[in-house]
């Protein structure tokens, strides 16, 4: 052995080798732990602070991590000469890193098993999301809801994803799998029929929203309720107002948002017949969506009070409801 | 101990340069103190400098040395070579009294340097440049696979790994015995 190309890893002392191993990312430390079960064991010093797995089902499933702000995802293909190339993009308008490394196997679902319990175990972590691409699933959407549902029984989040897919595709990954937290869904469904969302989880955001009516509105009672793309009026959110205020709705939810459609009428037709007091701004969780005004203060027969804001997010203005704050 | 002027390291300059003073506000002279590797070849480093490793400002801290002093007991490291405590040094001073930037791309690419450059910087305790070290360690392996990974940082496979520890066992097991066995005719 040439004595310049010395370096013995497993020979630098503990203390440096956690340093070494703290600095690199989770692609980079999955293969580490991969050399041999010594290295395993040291892999598993590595701390990952972030609770964000998420596996994505689509054409080919993919499990993606979000580690210090950025993402790094491991796709599987069936394209041997992909095999181990890596993909790197930074989002210039916040500099987030996504980097992408592919895994070739000829048996796709097996190796990805084996690979996404290999990696939770080398992290000490659990799946948090499971992430459909119904568009992308290609006729395996049975299969792929299966194989969640035998997987991930109790698993935190679902995210719904796809533009057009048929209603009845949605429907059978809400009837199937129930989170324990949230339910993301922003697939839109062709035929724009009704979904029925069932369940105790606590939030519940739908970014396709134009099947919904006043009354699936007000029927939604979970926690946290986020309503996009909808075609609700002002008048229809004046109706959803006055109910809170009688107690006919939405009497455990803490915070409702609903896309504005009519920005300009907010205060004679949202508010109309409503008394209201000015209430104080406040900061946003979210630092890209920002309140555009002060907030409004109505009460409850029973004396909670809500706070109304008008919120500018990325697709348009919305009206947000903070509920019984009292 | 060796440590002649003869010793001083050509590389390293026998005044370190020092940032410059306003003759407005007079301060006190800059104290420097003497250390050396294997090699024997001495390097003056100002006490500035020798902040960067805990070790030594440890062992200089309250030693109150004059300039002869430290001059006549030089700091050996042993256990380090001379290129790289020059490495160090020279680091040392390029970094005097700043701040570290977040990069280092001035580090060794050679393996073998690296590697004992991280053994000298982690023993004298150089946190900084351990940092930069260790990232560069890191860099070695990146994107590469746990084949490539294996080669590069030189890692047993389980089976090696298995037969070093059952060496180690029976070693440890002959040892033993060896030791039983004094410690019975120590007894007769």
């Amino acid at each position: 052995m040439n004595k310049r190309n010395k370096f013995r890893f497993l020979d630098l002392p503990i203390v440096v080798t956690r340093n070494v191993l703290s600095t690199m990312d989770p692609l980079n430390i999955f293969d580490f732990s991969q050399t041999s079960k010594r290295c395993r064991s040291y892999a598993t010093f590595k701390k990952f602070p972030s609770d964000n797995l998420i596996i994505i089902l689509e054409k080919f499933p993919h499990l993606l991590i979000e580690y210090e702000g950025n993402f790094y995802e491991f796709v599987m293909t069936d394209e041997k000469e992909k095999d181990r190339k890596r993909e790197t993009k930074v989002d210039v308008s916040d500099g987030i890193r996504y980097e992408a490394v592919f895994v070739y196997s000829n048996n796709i679902m097996k190796d990805f098993n084996k690979l996404y319990t290999n990696v939770i175990s080398v992290m000490n972590k659990k799946i948090q999301c499971v992430s459909f691409w119904l568009n992308l699933l290609e006729g395996k959407i049975e299969e792929s809801v299966k194989w969640a549902k035998l997987r991930f029984p109790n698993v935190e989040r679902i995210h719904v994803n796809g533009p057009n897919v048929p209603h009845k595709d949605v429907q059978y990954v809400l009837d199937n799998i129930t989170p324990t937290f949230r339910v993301r869904l922003m697939a839109g469904t062709s035929e724009k029929l009704p979904l029925k969302i069932e369940g105790t989880f606590e939030q519940l955001r739908i970014g396709s929203g134009s099947w919904i009516t006043v009354d699936h509105a007000m029927n939604f009672n979970f926690p946290y309720v986020m309503l996009m793309g909808t075609n609700i009026t002002n008048q229809e959110l004046n109706m959803i107002l006055k109910n809170w205020i009688d107690m006919k709705c939405h009497l455990n939810t803490k915070q409702l948002e609903i896309n504005l459609i009519d920005r300009d009428n907010f205060l004679d037709a949202v508010l109309e017949n409503i008394p209201y007091e000015i209430a104080e701004s406040r900061e946003l969780e979210n630092p890209k969506h920002g309140t555009i005004e002060e907030g409004f203060n109505i009460k409850r027969i029973d004396g909670h009070t809500c706070a109304i804001y008008i919120c500018d997010g990325p697709d348009g203005y919305y009206l947000i409801s903070f509920f019984n704050e009292k | 101990m060796s440590s002649t002027e003869q010793g001083t390291s050509s590389a390293a300059p026998a005044e370190p340069t020092t940032a410059p003073e306003s003759a407005a506000a007079p301060e006190v002279p800059e104290s420097f103190y003497y250390v050396h590797g294997k090699d024997k070849v001495v390097h003056k480093v100002s006490a500035g400098a020798l902040q960067h490793s805990a070790l030594i400002h440890g062992m200089i801290s309250n030693l109150g040395y004059t300039e002869e002093q430290a001059k006549a007991n030089p700091f050996p490291f042993e256990n380090i070579d001379g290129d790289i405590l020059q490495m160090v040094v020279d680091w040392c001073n390029q970094h005097k009294g700043k701040p570290t930037p977040p990069e280092d791309t001035n580090l060794p690419k050679q393996k073998e340097k690296l590697f004992d450059l991280v053994l000298a910087v982690n023993y004298l305790e150089i946190k900084e440049l351990l940092t930069y070290c260790c990232k560069q360690v890191a860099m070695m392996v990146k994107g590469k696979s746990p084949e490539e990974i294996r080669e590069i940082w030189m890692i047993p496979t389980d089976a090696e790994d298995e037969a070093a520890e059952k060496e180690a066992k029976k070693r440890a097991g002959k040892e033993a015995a060896g030791e039983t066995a004094a410690a019975a005719g120590d007894a007769k």
